[in-house]
């Protein structure tokens, strides 16, 4: 018997700052004083991270936007969804559980 | 594709650590205070130190002023001997806590500077502060921010003797209310290192004395205003903002970088973003977006200045 991970909905935190720059973004992070800085990838992904939408959501999303195969994109915003999380720019267990 | 944001957990601020050394007598007296307002900042000094009042106020000449400027920073020299057969230490002070120390009368000077850099840090938070050397030409304002020994004044110094303004090689002062870039024309710390190059560029150094400073080693002040009439440039927008790093034998080139990028450095670059939090990424971001962002790899002064003057004809063409 195999566990199957059950999809999560990552959330934009609140309290973050943000100005778009041509594309990129800088977030200001005002509980912790942090700045970070998206790239036009990581920004397009973080601003649809609104918890209706799981990895592969966002991967398809991405494909749209960019020439990019599924794979590729899929392995990219995990990638980017877990670099965001470890920075606390998104929350994983906020998201809306859709069933 | 990469998709990898990146985080900026620290921010980074250059202070003087080491206490200079060495030995040589030392006169006394007891002067002061001197009033000068350099740009936007206003001098107070005390000195106990025979010549060495002579010796800011020779360099700083063209900013003496009679009545003492508001909001003031202030440093106080001051010497002391433990016991009559131990040499003389020279204490400089600032209001609070910091003192810087030394034994050494050449070093006396160049911490004279730190410690008004160190009370500008402290006590002039209404402006953003970018560890950044910053030019003027054509009345839009170029920043140079790097860290220590990424050839700023240098590179301060080349544009200098073609023509351009100094702003500072020091501190860019951003004014939240406008985002315009405010001087603070200190002399020109040049690393003796860069003696030659600033000498064969004409500039008025050779016969500057010559300083201790911590960690930098042997330095000449360039005071500015000897170069030409208006050499000293005023409050400007800012139009670009280059990140120079000096190469030894490099071909200079110049990189594009974004604006996201180049903002996230002076964030990284500031000394005191913190004081401002949400104004300060607002301010960084409304004053990045008017700019154009560079890497530049320094190398020949002349090949290096070249590369600059091409950014600012660039920006004529916009």
């Amino acid at each position: 018997m195999f566990f199957k991970r059950r999809p999560t909905y990552p959330v934009k935190r609140a309290g973050l700052v943000h100005h778009e720059l041509d594309g990129e973004a800088l977030l200001y992070d005002t509980a912790d004083n942090v700045t970070h800085r998206l790239n036009d990838t990581a920004y397009f992904i973080w601003q649809h991270c609104d918890g209706t939408r799981d990895t592969a959501e966002l991967a398809s999303l991405l494909t749209q936007r960019y020439d990019v195969d599924q794979d590729v994109a899929l392995r990219d915003v995990a990638a980017s969804l877990r670099e965001m999380t470890r920075n606390k720019i998104v929350d994983r267990s906020k998201g809306q559980v859709r069933r | 594709m990469t998709a990898l944001p990146v985080t900026l957990p620290t921010h980074a601020t250059t202070m003087p650590q080491v206490i200079g050394e060495s030995a040589r007598p030392a006169e006394e007296s007891s002067c002061g205070p001197l009033y000068f307002q350099i740009g936007a900042v206003g001098v107070c000094v005390r000195s106990q130190v025979a010549g060495l009042l002579e010796s800011y106020a020779k360099l700083y000449r063209g900013y003496r002023v009679q009545t003492r400027p508001a909001r003031a920073v202030e440093v106080e020299v001051s010497h002391r001997r433990m016991l009559p057969w131990f040499r003389k230490h020279f204490n400089i002070r600032t209001p609070g806590p910091r003192k810087f120390k030394t034994r050494d009368p050449a070093a006396v000077l160049p911490y004279l500077e730190w410690a008004i850099n160190w009370q500008i840090m402290l006590n002039r938070p209404e402006y953003l502060q970018i560890h950044a050397s910053v030019m003027q030409r054509d009345g839009m304002g170029f920043i140079f921010p790097a860290s220590p020994g990424s050839g700023k004044t240098t590179l301060a110094a080349g544009l200098l003797a073609r023509g351009w303004r100094y702003l500072s090689d020091e501190f860019a002062l951003i004014a939240p209310q406008t985002g315009s870039l405010m001087p603070y024309p200190k002399a020109l710390c040049v690393k003796a290192g860069s003696h030659p190059v600033v000498e064969e560029l004409g500039l008025p150094i050779a016969d500057a004395g010559v300083h201790t400073k911590p960690l930098k080693g042997k330095v000449r002040f360039l005071d500015p205003t000897r170069v030409r009439e208006g050499a000293v440039g005023t409050t400007c927008p800012l139009r670009a903002v280059i990140f120079p790093k000096y190469e030894a034998g490099a071909q200079p080139c110049l990189m594009p970088m974004s604006r996201a990028e180049a903002a996230f450095e002076l964030n990284r670059l500031s000394f005191n973003f913190l004081e401002f939090g949400r104004g300060g990424i607002d301010l960084l971001a409304e004053v990045i977006r008017s700019a154009v962002c560079y890497r530049l790899r320094g190398g020949e002064i002349n090949a290096t200045c070249d590369l600059v003057d091409s950014v600012r004809e660039g920006l004529d063409k916009r």
